[in-house]
Parts: structure tokens; C-alpha cells; sequence
């Protein structure tokens, strides 16, 4: 009995995440292609920018560095904004049916998630086509972009339920994410900024992980054990304080609605 | 007591209106130093009511008088302020056709979506689509998108979903108002069905006739509290009466 429980759960899970999927991209010609089509244009100004004009292109492989900065930056911009609004999208069925609240910013993570392993693969045509060597160090980004989604969800966790009672929430979230976007280097490298601020980047998870990502993949090195559990201990606690708020005011949600 | 399925104990259930929105984080951290006033609404005062196993309960009652709040309730959509809400068994509810449907997708993938929102799996949705198509008799147009469907077609397909869930008990909000007399007639062929396999169906409507056809008991609500129930003709007689008081 409880078994098939679950398994209805996974059906109504998959059936979420494929058709957001599809209805995010059926109703424009470049379909998937915009979700590419966004990050790469802004690599594109980027690259420009900072590489012609401000002369960061002294990187080794800048455009591998500023594309994958830019597509882990993007998942977890666009994961938490849509995570943040999905209960209220699905509004209607809150109100309406009892199911397990969390399968909306499951599956809208999932969704996002989708794309970000399209973007892998683009990223992956780059590498090979730069003069990166790549060695077996690269499985290492695998272990990276899963703490990253577990970030991302935890992250929506907690916004969506904060959302249905806050609804100017997104108008703050739009602002944090604009100035995660510069306090991250994502276009600049960690070293142009004074070693006495470095305090303040290496608590930001997502420049951490997108730090091992680089390294990773791009450098062919493995962080240290102690960077490893550091961020696994980081992203772990962000999301189980996603998951205890949500999981506190989940019984409220058919009302706030 | 016999063999009840759903027992209700002492049920209240107070909605907060705050005399102002605090909704924003900014009129949250505005009126944080003074004190936020709100009123408390009843929406449900004290109401115990037990509905026995393969029964056909209808709840009437003006608008605004608990009925949604109430199913609501015992779907475990909502919480109790106070008292108690046992069911024994797994529940369906129904509360409002098409929940879930998206206009974008097709027919076909609408029913798999909604089979999916209500519980069924991916195995049992794909055995019952054959089924639910010939009951909505829509298959012309199950490629086509939702939106090109008028109201009718809509609830058709909803409803054809609808009565493929497995569920023991069935929570049934207003749903028969809408269809043509044929599909009507349809819809009732199949709550005689249900009545017949013995499943324990709680009917909530403003369509007199259908309560007193189906009913087995039925019971009036009036602003939250003041229950009374009975045989249809009699509570139904009753609701009336006090109606053309007004």
C-alpha cells in the first residue's frame, strides 16, 4: 500500500517536471535553444567586455572560465526564481488536492535541472574545442553541480514558502541575486580582489562551488578534504533550513494562498 | 456507533482577516512595532458529524456557509483550529473539476497529467486512458489543445478523469451543475454505479433534485454551525423553508 504510494508520487513528479519543461519552451521557435540562447549571449557581452577592454583574458582559458561560471551562476539564479514562485503558479492545486507540498519545488528544481544538463553538454563541446586538458579530476564537477542543485533546492525551499506569505519577496530576491552575480567571481578571477576581503568569498557557497567546479574541470585539481566536507557541511545546512521552514508552514499554504 | 469512515469531533476552523494586509515584508516590518489587529471568522463552529461506510451524504446550505471548508477539511487540505477529523480510509476528492489541466497541453496529455495530480500511476493511468477517452467521447479531438475546447468539453474531460480514481471515498463539490442533459444523465449513471460498489461519497450541492435522488442523508449547515441533519425530503424541506424566511 505504501509502496505504491511512492511510486504515484514519482508519476506525479515526472508528469510536473516534463510538462513545465515543455511548456516553458513549446510556445517559441528557438524552443530549448532560448535556455541556452541567454547565457551564452551574455558570455558573449562578457567575454567582450573583460576580455578585450579589460584585459582579464590573462586567464588561462578565459572563455571556459566565464562560460561555466556564467551557466552554474545562471542554474542557480533561475532555479531559486522559479522555485520562489512555483507554489504560487500551482496555486490552484494547493487549494485544492492534498499531495506532499514539497513535489512543486521539486519538480520545478528538476525542470531547471533539465537545462543545466543541456548546458553541461554545450559546455563540454567549449572545452573540447579550447585547449583544455581535460583529466579524470573533471568527474569531481559531477559531485559539484549535484551540491549545487541541493543548494538551489533548499534555497527554494525556503523562498517559496516565505513567498506565499511575503509577496514582495521576489522584488528583494531580484536584488541579492544582482549583487551575487558581481560578489561572485564569475567574470573576474578571486586574485584582483585584496587577500583581506577573501574572508568574505569564501562564505559565499556558490563562489566555492563554482571555484571547484573550475578547478576541477578546467585545472585538472582536486580541492582538499577539508574544502570538500566544508562544502558539503554548507550546502547541506542551507538546505535542511530550507526544508525545516517549509516543512513548518506547509500546513498554512492552502490558506495564504 | 456502526461503521463510520469519516468521524468529525467538535470541528472548528477560525480564518485570520487582519484589518490590514501584511502580506509585503514591508507593511510586515512597518506594522512590526504596533500591534496587528485582526478578526477572527468562524467558518466552521463545533461541528461533529460521522458518515457511515457506502453511504451518500449530501451537505447543503447558502453560500458561505462551511460547505467547501468543511471537505476541505476532511480532504486534509486545511487544518483544524480546533477538535478532530479521523478518516479510515484513502479519499478522492474531486473538489473542483480540471484541477490541474493546462490550456497549452493537448487532451491526451492533460489526462495523463490530471490521472498523475490525482494519485493514479503511470501504469494504471496508461490501462484506464482507453476508458476515460470513451467516456468523454472527445477522441476526435485529443491531439488538439485544451484551449480550442469549449467549458463543456472541458468538464467532460475533466470528469471522465475523475471517476477512473481509486479511492474508497469521494468528496464531490458542485461538479454536476455543468453538461448537457445526455452527459448529465451520464454522470448520474455513475454515481448510481459508485452507490452501487459501495463507495462512501460525500455530495456537496445547491441542486436540490440530485440531493434528494442520491442522498441517503443529508445535512444543512447554516453560517458554520447549526447542524442539522436528516432524510433528504425532510432537511431539504427544511433548508427551503427557511430560505423564503429570508
Amino acid at each position: 500500500m505504501k509502496k505504491t504510494k511512492n511510486n504515484n508520487y514519482l508519476y506525479l513528479i515526472q508528469q510536473f517536471t516534463v510538462t513545465d519543461f515543455k511548456l516553458r519552451y513549446s510556445h517559441s521557435v528557438l524552443g530549448y535553444i532560448w535556455s541556452l540562447l541567454n547565457p551564452l549571449l551574455m558570455f558573449g557581452v562578457l567575454y567582450v567586455v573583460f576580455s578585450i577592454f579589460m584585459r582579464f583574458g590573462g586567464i588561462e582559458h578565459y572563455q571556459v572560465y566565464l562560460l561555466s561560471g556564467i551557466l552554474l551562476w545562471t542554474f542557480f539564479a533561475e532555479t531559486t526564481n522559479n522555485g520562489m514562485q512555483s507554489l504560487l503558479v500551482k496555486s490552484s492545486l494547493i487549494s485544492k488536492l492534498k499531495f506532499p507540498r514539497i513535489i512543486i519545488p521539486l519538480s520545478s528544481t528538476l525542470t531547471n535541472s533539465i537545462s543545466l544538463v543541456l548546458n553541461m553538454i554545450v559546455l563540454s563541446l567549449f572545452i573540447a574545442l579550447s585547449r583544455v586538458s581535460v583529466t579524470y579530476s573533471a568527474f569531481f564537477g559531477l559531485v559539484v553541480l549535484i551540491e549545487l542543485i541541493i543548494l538551489s533546492f533548499g534555497i527554494s525551499l525556503l523562498l517559496s514558502s516565505l513567498f506565499l506569505k511575503f509577496r514582495d519577496l521576489n522584488h528583494l530576491w531580484a536584488v541579492v541575486l544582482q549583487m551575487g552575480f558581481w560578489a561572485t567571481p564569475i567574470i573576474y578571477p578571486i586574485d584582483i580582489v585584496p587577500v583581506k576581503y577573501h574572508i568574505m568569498f569564501k562564505l559565499n557557497p556558490m563562489f566555492r562551488l563554482i571555484h571547484n567546479f573550475r578547478m576541477a574541470v578546467i585545472y585538472g585539481e582536486l580541492p582538499g578534504i577539508r574544502n570538500i566536507t566544508f562544502n558539503l557541511v554548507m550546502v547541506l545546512s542551507l538546505f535542511v533550513l530550507g526544508f525545516i521552514v517549509f516543512k513548518k508552514r506547509q500546513k498554512y499554504f492552502a490558506e495564504w494562498i | 456507533m456502526m461503521n463510520s469512515v469519516i468521524e468529525v469531533k467538535n470541528l472548528s476552523k477560525v480564518f485570520r482577516i487582519p484589518h490590514m494586509r501584511t502580506d509585503y515584508l514591508k507593511t510586515y516590518l512597518l506594522n512590526f512595532i504596533k500591534a496587528r489587529t485582526h478578526e477572527k471568522f468562524y467558518a466552521l463552529k463545533n461541528i461533529s458529524i460521522n458518515i457511515a461506510k457506502g453511504k451518500f451524504v449530501g451537505i447543503i446550505g447558502r453560500n458561505g456557509s462551511g460547505k467547501s471548508t468543511l471537505l476541505k477539511l476532511i480532504a486534509g487540505i486545511l487544518y483544524p483550529t480546533s477538535g478532530e477529523v479521523h478518516v479510515k480510509d484513502t479519499i478522492s476528492p474531486f473538489l473542483e473539476l480540471g484541477v490541474g489541466f493546462n490550456h497549452e497541453l493537448s487532451a491526451r496529455e492533460n489526462i495523463f497529467l490530471y490521472c498523475s495530480v490525482l494519485g493514479l500511476s503511470k501504469q494504471e493511468s496508461r490501462e484506464r486512458f482507453p476508458k476515460i477517452l470513451e467516456f468523454s467521447e472527445l477522441e476526435h479531438f485529443i491531439d488538439s489543445p485544451l484551449k480550442t475546447f469549449s467549458s463543456g468539453m472541458q468538464v467532460r474531460l475533466a470528469f471522465s478523469v475523475a471517476i477512473q480514481a481509486k479511492s474508497p471515498i469521494l468528496l464531490v463539490d458542485e461538479v454536476l451543475a455543468v453538461g448537457d442533459a445526455p452527459f448529465q444523465q451520464k454522470c448520474f449513471n455513475v454515481f448510481e454505479q459508485f452507490k452501487r460498489e459501495g463507495k462512501t461519497i460525500v455530495y456537496v450541492s445547491h441542486n436540490m433534485e440530485s440531493i434528494q435522488r442520491f442522498c441517503d442523508k443529508v445535512i444543512l449547515l447554516q453560517n458554520g454551525e447549526e447542524v442539522v441533519e436528516g432524510s433528504p425530503q425532510k432537511i431539504v424541506d427544511t433548508y427551503l423553508n427557511s430560505l423564503s424566511q429570508h
